[in-house]
């Protein structure tokens, strides 16, 4: 697109106006936003504490699943919010509307993660209070570490998210059931509920490339140690940033070939 | 009159298809064009480039005397489109909608603006009601209103009036025509109806397979393409002509 064209306070925020009003509409997203995440605490819990109580080891499990079960869907959430916003509006057919007005497509990034951002710190308390009234777990124990924690998930959300948004306006509809499944593909490799040494070597190599990984292996040390390796955070940041440009980058040409190909006037074919 | 609306040469080709085909026209101030050709002839994949949707192949348009590609934000400020095509989300109020529109063009006093569009198409007492609940007709108008919240100084209205009884057809034209006196605006028009474009433009443009191949207005295309003796213009019989040429 065209560089010509500031950032426009007024136009984010009738991008987040929309899916607010959205929100205030649509009992599904209410339940996407909150009861997902509920069910996902309420069930890992006890799960957790049916095998901890076999293994004796109660306390040291839930901490590590919960903590993972909650960490987790900071990322799934908060990916799945930026794939939503842009398909909602596919759904309706109001995409050639939206990009017909001075709206540009970062206006529209931007005002998604904004909105993202305030779900995700809202969904994160809510399953939290769940956990500490069901568990006794507090998920706050983890202290200052868990802003960069927090912040490092969320970034390569937003970065998993811009990409996808990318492959649905390139490839229109047949896509869009990356928005419900790309997280889950690295979940198994994220080290969320296990160590990274558990996985076979070439995927402990993978791994190594997730921010994730990073993150989740951060969060158990600082469980069991009350410290953590600024090395890990180090890493994870530098792959965000790295995530996040490469995203940016793929969104801006997958925009552009859409425009070439015709394809964001038929995004929803 | 001044062109708000130049187009140079246009041209879009779909991996080796040839949609447009290397058309140049122009659209002044406060007139209303109407661009017609059958179904694929390139009319909308015009319009979607017009708009930025599409990136054309080659050519130019210009805006305002501005050139789009360079200047495509701030010329949309002074832009809206209105399709049969496109609908608004339909769990917002119809108020709610246009609230959010009315942000994204940023217009000062959107209340006041969203109030009397409603009030000009006969909306007022839906003002609260869920745009998916809206009939047909209902939905047209709205995005009608939605189409000139801006105020817009070029607007592209893709077939307007295809799902309205002709009652509400007719109300909308005038509604329309009233607009376009009142606010000077030009209009880029397509329609199957050829009864609604003599009616509405004061020119007209053939499209066939991409290219222009006819341009005047509709009285004196009825003559060039029917009978030079033509009093009254006869859209109908030029469209059949036109696009059962080989």
């Amino acid at each position: 697109m065209p560089a010509k064209n500031n950032m426009s306070i007024s136009r984010i925020k009738a991008v987040i106006l929309q899916s607010l009003y959205n929100l205030r509409h649509s009992l599904e997203d209410i339940v996407e936003t909150f009861f997902w995440p509920f069910i996902d605490v309420i069930l890992w819990g006890f799960i957790t504490l049916y095998f901890a109580g076999l293994e004796g080891q109660a306390s040291t499990l839930v901490v590590f699943l919960l903590g993972g079960i909650i960490l987790w869907n900071i990322v799934y959430r908060a990916q799945q919010d930026i794939g939503f916003a842009l398909l909602r509006n596919v759904w309706s057919r109001n995409i050639l509307n939206l990009f017909s007005s001075p709206l540009t497509p970062w206006e529209f990034m931007f005002a998604t993660m904004a909105l993202g951002l305030v779900k995700t710190v809202l969904t994160l308390f809510v399953v939290s209070a769940i956990a500490f009234v069901f568990y006794s777990f507090n998920i706050f124990s983890l202290g200052f570490y868990l802003l960069p924690f927090f912040v490092g998930l969320i970034v390569f959300s937003w970065a998993a998210g811009i990409f996808i948004t990318g492959l649905i306006i390139r490839f229109g509809m047949r896509i869009q059931a990356f928005v419900w499944s790309l997280t889950f593909l690295i979940y198994p490799i994220s080290a969320v509920f296990y160590p990274v040494s558990v996985l076979p070597a070439f995927l402990q190599k993978v791994a190594q490339f997730l921010p994730t990984a990073h993150i989740f292996e951060g969060m158990r040390e600082v469980l069991v140690t009350g410290t953590l390796s600024s090395e890990r955070l180090i890493w994870a940041f530098s792959l965000d940033i790295g995530y996040m440009l490469l995203a940016a980058w793929f969104f801006v040409i997958m925009f552009e070939k859409a425009r070439e190909k015709g394809k964001l006037a038929r995004v929803e074919m | 009159m001044q062109a708000v609306l130049q187009v140079e040469n246009l041209t879009k080709e779909f991996d080796g298809f040839i949609a447009v085909d290397n058309i140049s026209f122009d659209l002044k101030e406060g007139e209303i064009l109407g661009f017609l050709g059958p179904n694929g002839a390139g009319k909308t994949t015009t319009i979607m480039m017009l708009l930025g949707l599409i990136k054309p192949t080659k050519g130019k348009i210009k805006m305002f005397g501005l050139d789009f590609c360079q200047n495509r934000g701030e010329i949309l400020k002074n832009v809206n489109f209105s399709s049969a095509y496109t609908s608004l989300p339909g769990r917002l109020t119809v108020f709610e909608n246009l609230y959010v529109f009315a942000g994204l063009y940023s217009i000062v006093n959107p209340d006041l603006k969203i109030n009397e569009l409603l009030e000009s198409f006969e909306l007022t007492q839906l003002k609260r009601e869920t745009t998916g609940n809206l009939s047909s007709g209902e939905a047209t108008r709205l995005n009608l209103c939605k189409a000139l919240l801006n105020d817009p100084r070029l607007l592209f209205l893709d077939e307007p009036t295809s799902s309205l009884d002709p009652d509400i057809a007719q109300k909308t034209r005038e509604l329309l025509l009233k607009t376009k006196r009142e606010r000077n605006i030009s209009i880029l028009y397509t329609s199957h109806n050829m009864e609604e474009v003599t009616q509405m433009c004061d020119r007209v443009i053939f499209l066939q397979r991409g290219k222009i191949v006819a341009s005047d207005t509709p009285l004196n295309l009825t003559r060039v393409i029917k009978d030079m003796a033509s009093q009254e213009p006869d859209l109908e019989e030029v469209f059949l002509r036109i696009a059962r040429k080989k």
